[in-house]
């Protein structure tokens, strides 16, 4: 049984052919059909997340996703593998705080096998043999994390900035959760939060949307449903900084959080804009004053969005000898972001960046696919390009001077620091 | 102008009476247009004193003209909403743009004076300067890209196609203004640029805007490059003290344009190239050796490697190396299965198709077609290439690239050469 919300939606524009229904289980269906293309790109996409877990199963979720590659009451690993590539899927998966997503992209002409498959796999068999050899993978991707001092850097931000709620604990878990871990554990987390419910099925290309609405009908509408939603998180970290001295390391990285702002807040094309304005890689205030002067040899800036929460995030890649120098001149750039006036041609520079860039990320079906997830998870409903093209248009330097009254830059900021220097060195 | 043949071609071709040729592919339902400029120079064409040169102007490239100041530029870009970029490869030299098709008219010029035009100001030198040792100090923070590095020099060494693009911290610091225009003097003529595009475009239109700004560059001599690499293999382990090992092994590839090309592609792929390829399967899937293996072709215009990368921790580095060396072995001696070489032929065929709806991709394939084989096939061309590729074409490759006897291994981590390969070696 679905719901047919709107077969195709008028829009304002003639190009947006957006379809969206919904099972009785509660399953969301959403399509944007593009008919210039030869291709599809389809997804399930979980509302859950690191965030979404209790902390002695931290990494769950992450590792879920691994194992649903591992089989299902029909398919081996093998089987799995082997028709991915029989159809020359591009696939992929990723865990986050906030979801979970296995997707791919293929031939139009392989459309409804990728769906076929895709869904067998939201059904992972989680087999304890499976499970335990797949832990020693995980564990060697955390250890590769260590190797990866971006990655680790932000890992830190996010601990020091949102614990002790889920969003302060790593995606991957850590040895001690993963090597503790049971597969009745995963098998009942899976139960929680793997319902029809908490679950979104996108596609985007050239599709037959009447056959792929019956196909995933037939395919899902037997799911059971599960809970949905999470905890809310409100958080005021302490302004503070932490280091993480590696004398082996020879760059200094800095990543900064300033508050943010949530992706459904009403501001948040306002934050977009101040953003780019603040920390775009041209063009922007950190890049004329910080990474032009030579303070820096990357520097950035931006507002890292989530459900009910957010921040601002600069991030820098420092020489040692200038890490002091940097960071003051940094701080000093935010501050003027709060204080300062904003011009008129900062404003309209970064509103005709963003503009084109939406047009331009806006031509591959998989870059559509996972738009319409994240418009129905932030505002309930899908965007067209030309009604976020609008809001963006619309923004105004008094949007600009509400926003940062709404949420002062300065009201804290919690520094995580990675590299040779010690914290007297950056005191 | 002179007769651009551009009537139901996909990809119609226009050389000016410079020598600069220009390559497009107008495509429908976009509203985006990729530029570039490409140019037949690289690290390969670097001398070891002038080693990075080429990265340092691709850091220098957007940093004002002779009529702009880089702030000037940079706003004159900003306010069209177009990215640009410039990167140096081993043999070509990308200057990029991506914009909206209805500011084609505006960024061609702008970006001809960026290629033409370079200001090599002093004080932004000494700024892409100390980017450019940080970028080095950087990659010695991050050993799963240097790795890379180290095979690529092992692999190729003593010869020019092993540089690396970043040069060495000496000679950056050494580089001065002069030395970069001589450089830029030796290698940017009309006769060693294509300028591709890509996207929401009219041909005819597209010719008249490059003419219009490029007409007049006087050609040059195009410099010459350096003869073929010979292969020897090698071994490089460098010590670090780390929870992870880092390795890379290459073995012979094919360069662009070789009849066994194809044959190579499908070779790396049924490899490592994806989830179910022989490497992923036999060292992460049944031993959970390594997170990260795969295997991938790096052609040139005169070599080829087949680069395999896997990341693992120390106690089980043997292991990897070792299991990989037999899947090489096993390929050489076996070679492949009919339902694998179909499988690879989907992914190498679709990943072709769907990399074309992407107007960057295409800008970067027509580019380098054109500069690399003089001409661009279409999709439907490529496809029958692929399909027609038996089994044993790919079995005799590996055998005449002597696959598993013939490898260079380059190594990061805690590990001796010993301790990973035994008695492989």
């Amino acid at each position: 049984m679905s719901t047919e919300h709107a077969g195709s939606q008028p829009t304002s524009g003639v190009r947006t052919k957006f379809n969206q229904a919904v099972l009785g289980n509660g399953l969301q269906l959403l399509g944007q059909h593009m008919d210039d293309v030869e291709s599809v790109s389809a997804c399930f996409y979980v509302r859950t997340g690191a965030r979404d877990e209790e902390p002695e199963v931290g990494g769950v979720s992450h590792f879920l996703e691994h194992m649903t590659f591992k089989g299902t009451a029909r398919r081996s690993y093998e089987d799995i593998n082997r028709e991915f590539e029989a159809m020359g899927a591009e696939n992929n998966a990723g865990t986050g705080h906030e979801f979970t997503y296995f997707h791919a992209k293929v031939l139009r002409e392989n459309a409804s096998m990728l769906i076929e498959l895709l869904a067998d796999m939201m059904r992972p068999r989680l087999e304890a043999a499976d499970f335990a050899q797949e832990r020693d993978v995980i564990l060697e991707e955390i250890a590769r994390y260590e190797d990866q001092p971006y990655s680790k850097l932000f890992n830190y931000l996010m601990e020091h900035y949102y614990s002790p709620t889920g969003l302060g604990r790593p995606v991957l878990g850590t040895n001690e959760t993963i090597s503790a871990m049971t597969v009745e554990q995963m098998r009942a987390y899976w139960e929680q939060r793997y319902g029809a419910n908490n679950m979104i099925f996108a596609i985007a290309g050239r599709y037959d949307w009447p056959a792929v609405r019956s196909q995933v009908e037939t395919l899902c509408s037997g799911w059971s449903t599960s809970t949905t939603g999470r905890t809310p998180i409100s958080v005021r970290p302490a302004t503070r900084l932490y280091t993480y001295q590696r004398p082996d390391l020879q760059q200094q990285l800095i990543d900064i959080g300033f508050p943010g702002v949530s992706f459904s807040d009403p501001d948040r094309y306002a934050a977009e804009v101040l953003g780019t304005i603040l920390g775009d890689s041209t063009g922007s205030r950190l890049y004329w004053q910080i990474q032009e002067t030579g303070l820096a040899e990357a520097v950035g800036g931006d507002y890292f969005a989530m459900d009910g929460t957010g921040m601002l995030v600069v991030s820098a890649s420092l020489q040692p000898g200038k890490t002091k120098r940097a960071l003051a001149a940094i701080r000093d750039v935010v501050s003027g972001l709060q204080h300062d006036p904003i011009g008129e041609d900062e404003l309209r520079r970064a509103k005709t960046k963003l503009l084109s860039r939406l047009v331009m990320s806006g031509e591959s079906t998989n870059s559509r696919m996972h738009s319409l997830c994240s418009s129905w998870v932030a505002l309930g409903r899908l965007e067209t390009l030309e009604e976020e093209a609008a809001q963006i248009d619309a923004v105004s330097l008094d949007d600009l001077y509400r926003l940062r009254g709404r949420v002062p830059l300065d009201a804290y900021q919690v520094t995580v620091a990675l590299g040779p220097l010690s914290e007297e060195d950056l005191a | 102008m002179t007769g651009a043949q551009h009537t139901m071609n996909p990809f119609p071709t226009h050389t000016l009476d410079n020598g600069l040729r220009i390559v497009a592919q107008p495509m429908k339902g976009v509203e985006s247009v990729a530029l570039g400029f490409c140019v037949a120079t690289g690290a390969r064409d670097e001398t070891p004193d002038d080693a990075g040169v080429s990265h340092f102007i691709d850091g220098l490239a957007f940093q004002g003209t002779a009529r702009r100041s880089v702030r000037a530029l940079t706003e004159a870009f900003e306010d069209l909403g177009a990215r640009h970029d410039a990167s140096a490869g081993t043999e070509l030299f990308w200057y990029a743009s991506h914009s909206l098709g209805r500011h084609l008219d505006q960024i061609v010029p702008l970006m001809a004076e960026v290629v033409r035009e370079p200001l090599f100001d002093p004080d932004e030198a000494e700024k892409a300067r100390d980017r450019h040792l940080q970028e080095l100090a950087a990659l010695e923070d991050e050993p799963m890209q240097k790795v890379l590095d180290v095979l690529q020099r092992e692999f190729f060494a003593g010869h020019p196609c092993g540089n690396s693009t970043l040069g060495t911290v000496e000679s950056v610091r050494s580089l001065t203004p002069d030395r970069l225009r001589a450089y830029w003097h030796r290698s940017h003529h009309p006769g060693s640029v294509v300028v591709a595009a890509a996207g929401k475009l009219d041909f005819t239109q597209f010719v008249g805007m490059v003419e219009g700004c490029c007409g007049d560059w006087a050609p040059g001599s195009v410099q010459s490059r350096s003869a073929p690499p010979v292969y020897q293999p090698r071994v490089a382990v460098l010590h670090r003290e780390s929870n992870q090992e880092h390795i890379g092994i290459g073995i012979l590839g094919v360069p662009v344009g070789h009849p066994d090309y194809y044959a190579v592609s499908l070779l790396a792929t049924i490899l490592g190239g994806s989830m179910n390829s022989r490497l992923f399967t036999e060292v992460r899937e049944k031993r959970g050796l390594a997170y990260g293996v795969g295997a991938y072709p790096v052609a040139l215009s005169d070599a080829g490697m087949i680069r395999i990368y896997a990341g693992t921790v120390p106690q089980k580095a043997h292991e990897t190396v070792s299991v990989t060396l037999d899947e090489l072995r096993k390929l050489e001696a076996g070679g492949v299965r009919e339902d694998e070489l179909v499988r690879a032929k989907t992914l190498v065929k679709s990943r072709l198709i769907m990399g074309g709806e992407s107007t960057r991709v295409r800008r970067n394939t027509i580019g380098t077609s054109l500069w690399y084989e003089g001409f661009v096939r279409t999709l439907d061309e490529l496809r029958n290439l692929i399909e027609a590729v038996p089994a044993e074409q790919i079995q005799a490759a590996a055998r005449r690239l002597e696959i598993s006897s013939r490898f260079t291994l380059a190594a990061i981590g805690p590990c001796t050469a010993e301790e990973l390969l035994g008695n492989e070696h």
